[in-house]
């Protein structure tokens, strides 16, 4: 059965490979970008930043958080866009008037310090880490719903070929793989939800009901892969082979209570058809409200959904700004105008894309209500396909689907490690060829291993983290730096200091299950809600008290970041030779 | 005014479902408001935003330019 889906991944990896191979350069240098400046259209520049952007959250991360937690789970994928509209709104034209490359060299080129470099590098290695965590357990639970492997076999196959392909100088910014990702991964989401969505009609809504806990709509019979613990709403007839509740039956059907049960792995239980839907313990929202409430409860023990939803809203809104794989896309725009074009474009692609998880999410709940006996959300949308279509139609689509999803790990994984190892090597060790592929490998072995102790977190929760960093560190210092004359460099360092470092303390108590329940839970689970007013806030009045140290020419860069490439076009050598 | 605008919109969503639940209860063509306004209805207003805004920041571009260095004058081509 899973032939189809094999080829279709070692067919994605190969081309990957082999296109990296072709471009032997190393890293991102400024030249090659002049180069492509100039000559990509917004159109293709927008694709470009839409493949790279789009990841195993997106793609996989979604759909499973629709089904498991509810419909407010969407708020991700508004959010992902959003954060296009806001960057376009903020930062877009001045940014790419400014000429910076990364974010260390916007702080360094706008403020003028050695220091606040390196405090922004470690920043950029750190939310480029959080952000590599869920490509590899994308990666890991793929292969693992594929091929039947352990999770680390997943994991370790992304973190080789990854780090492999970049050490041996492959995958720089070639716009056009990129832009080649994109409508990949729209493909293989699209297609099967178009497909799947043709094939079951909606003649079931009754799961999509308010208040109503799924039902099998015909008799299903429920295989259990791994021992897990599931519990019932209402008390149901079934027929068991296997382990249940530590006796073994042979086909015999028993009456189960509305309580918590337990299978063994290879049980099949078969119900008829109005059927209460088991629920695995490791699918069941935390909290008690319906599936089709507004609001988001991953991550915080569902207590305070609505201080939860905004937490997400502003991670999400504010952090695609400072993503570091993003930033230096915008350069390959001819002027600051075109690079308004191009977000706009990119807001336009990414709102196609976050049609079809959504689509998926409420095919799955309505179709495949078996799902819930499954033990990670986040695999759902690779199962979905053939459970609904039955035969070579569905393991086709299963093929496909499993090909973007790996796409989709290997281009993001493969944008962040290039600058988290370019960052590394650029500031921190001597700047040579061979630097930047130790710290490429060093960046990859790292991600693979921490991969391996984060399996049990849901990866559009694992991406939002991401974000909720990016937007209380680099937000705040690009949106200042971009727009107040005031900004000092010892207030721009404390901001980020303060905003990220507290809000990665956030995380990772979190992580290790510091909080359980409360306001606690969703202020450590959600952070952004109070991190990113506390770094904008810290940054203001850390300038406002270093005032005498504001850089001297501070109207000169600000004049070059605003003023209209008609205006400026004359004295652009000048301003180039003040940044590097 | 657009920043405004957008966060005005998205924002006003969370608590309009807090205040009267009764809206997430809506249905229209048996699909729950909650899918038709996160799914599907979010992304043409984040489109409309962003074009206006763009329009806009181009119009007003272009007239400071005119402001500051009129067309036809010495140094600047006219099409610029």
């Amino acid at each position: 059965m899973p032939d189809a889906s094999i080829g279709a991944i070692a067919f994605v990896t190969l081309l990957t490979i082999v296109v990296g191979a072709r471009g032997i350069r190393v890293a991102r240098t400024p030249d090659d970008f002049m180069v492509a400046a100039r000559q990509v259209p917004p159109a293709l520049n927008a694709a470009a930043i839409s493949g790279e952007y789009l990841s195993a959250a997106s793609f996989l991360g979604i759909a499973g958080l629709v089904v498991s937690q509810g419909l407010g789970s969407l708020w991700y994928s508004v959010g992902y866009t959003a954060g296009y509209l806001v960057l376009l709104l903020l930062v877009a034209a001045p940014l790419r008037r400014f000429g910076a490359y990364t974010i260390p060299d916007f702080a360094a080129g706008r403020l003028g310090s050695r220091g606040l470099r390196q405090t922004a590098t470690v920043l950029v290695l750190i939310i480029g880490t959080f952000y590599l965590l869920p490509q590899m357990k994308g990666a890991g639970i793929t292969l693992q719903a594929v091929l039947g492997t352990p999770y680390w076999v997943g994991v370790a196959t992304l973190g080789v070929v990854v780090s492999c392909n970049i050490a041996m100088g492959g995958m720089k910014g070639i716009t056009f793989v990129q832009c080649f990702q994109y409508w990949l991964k729209l493909c293989a989401i699209g297609i099967p939800a178009a497909v799947l969505l043709i094939a079951t009609g909606h003649d079931s809504a009754r799961n999509i009901s308010p208040d109503q806990a799924p039902v099998f709509t015909s008799a299903t019979v429920v295989s259990v892969p791994l021992a897990t613990d599931f519990t019932l709403t209402r008390p149901a007839e079934v027929t068991v082979t296997g382990l249940l509740d530590r006796r073994s039956l042979a086909g015999q059907t028993v009456r189960l209570c509305a309580c918590r049960h337990s299978a063994g792995a290879g049980t099949t239980l078969g119900f008829r058809a109005g059927a209460p839907v088991p629920v695995s313990l490791a699918m069941a929202p935390s909290s008690a409200q319906s599936w089709d409430s507004a609001f988001l409860t991953s991550g915080t023990d569902g207590a305070h959904p609505l201080a939860a939803t905004y937490g997400v809203i502003v991670a999400t809104f504010f952090g695609a700004i400072g993503l570091p794989h993003i930033l230096v896309r915008f350069y390959t725009n001819p002027d600051g105008e075109a690079a308004r074009r191009t977000t706009l474009i990119v807001v336009l692609l990414l709102s196609t894309f976050y049609l079809f998880p959504a689509m998926l999410g409420v095919l799955a709940r309505l179709h495949a209500p078996q799902l819930y006996m499954s033990t990670d959300s986040d695999s759902i949308v690779l199962a979905l396909p053939s459970l609904l279509l039955p035969g070579l139609p569905g393991e086709m689509l299963a093929a496909l689907v499993a090909a973007g999803a790996f796409a989709a790990f290997l281009s993001t994984s493969s944008g962040l490690l290039v600058s988290v190892a370019g960052a590394l090597s650029h500031d921190f060790m001597n700047r040579g060829v061979s630097a930047f592929r130790w710290c490429a490998v060093a960046a990859g072995v790292f991600a693979t291993t921490a991969a391996l102790l984060i399996n049990r977190f849901s990866l559009a929760l694992l991406v939002g983290w991401a974000f909720a960093i990016a937007a209380s560190s680099f937000c705040p210092l690009m949106v200042l730096g971009i727009w107040w004359r005031g900004l000092t460099r010892v207030g721009a360092a404390a901001g980020i200091v303060v905003g990220g470092g507290s809000c990665l303390a956030a995380i990772l108590a979190t992580m290790v299950g510091a909080a359980h329940g409360g306001w606690g839970a969703v202020l450590l689970g959600q952070p952004a809600i109070w991190t990113v007013p506390l770094a904008f806030a810290v940054m203001i009045v850390v300038s406002l008290a270093t005032k005498r140290t504001v850089p001297s020419n501070v109207g000169q860069v600000m004049l070059r970041m605003h003023l209209p490439e008609a205006l400026s076009r004359g004295n652009a050598p000048a301003y180039r030779a003040g940044i590097r | 005014m657009c920043l405004v605008l957008a966060l005005a919109v998205t924002v006003s969503f969370p608590v309009i479902a807090a205040l009267a639940p009764a809206v997430t209860r809506i249905t229209v063509a048996g699909l729950p408001l909650t899918l038709i306004v996160l799914g599907f209805a979010f992304y043409p207003v984040l489109l409309a935003i962003g074009w206006f805004y763009n329009r806009q920041a181009r119009q007003l571009e272009a007239r400071f330019t005119d402001l500051v260095d009129p067309p036809g004058r010495a140094g600047r081509p006219p099409d610029a």
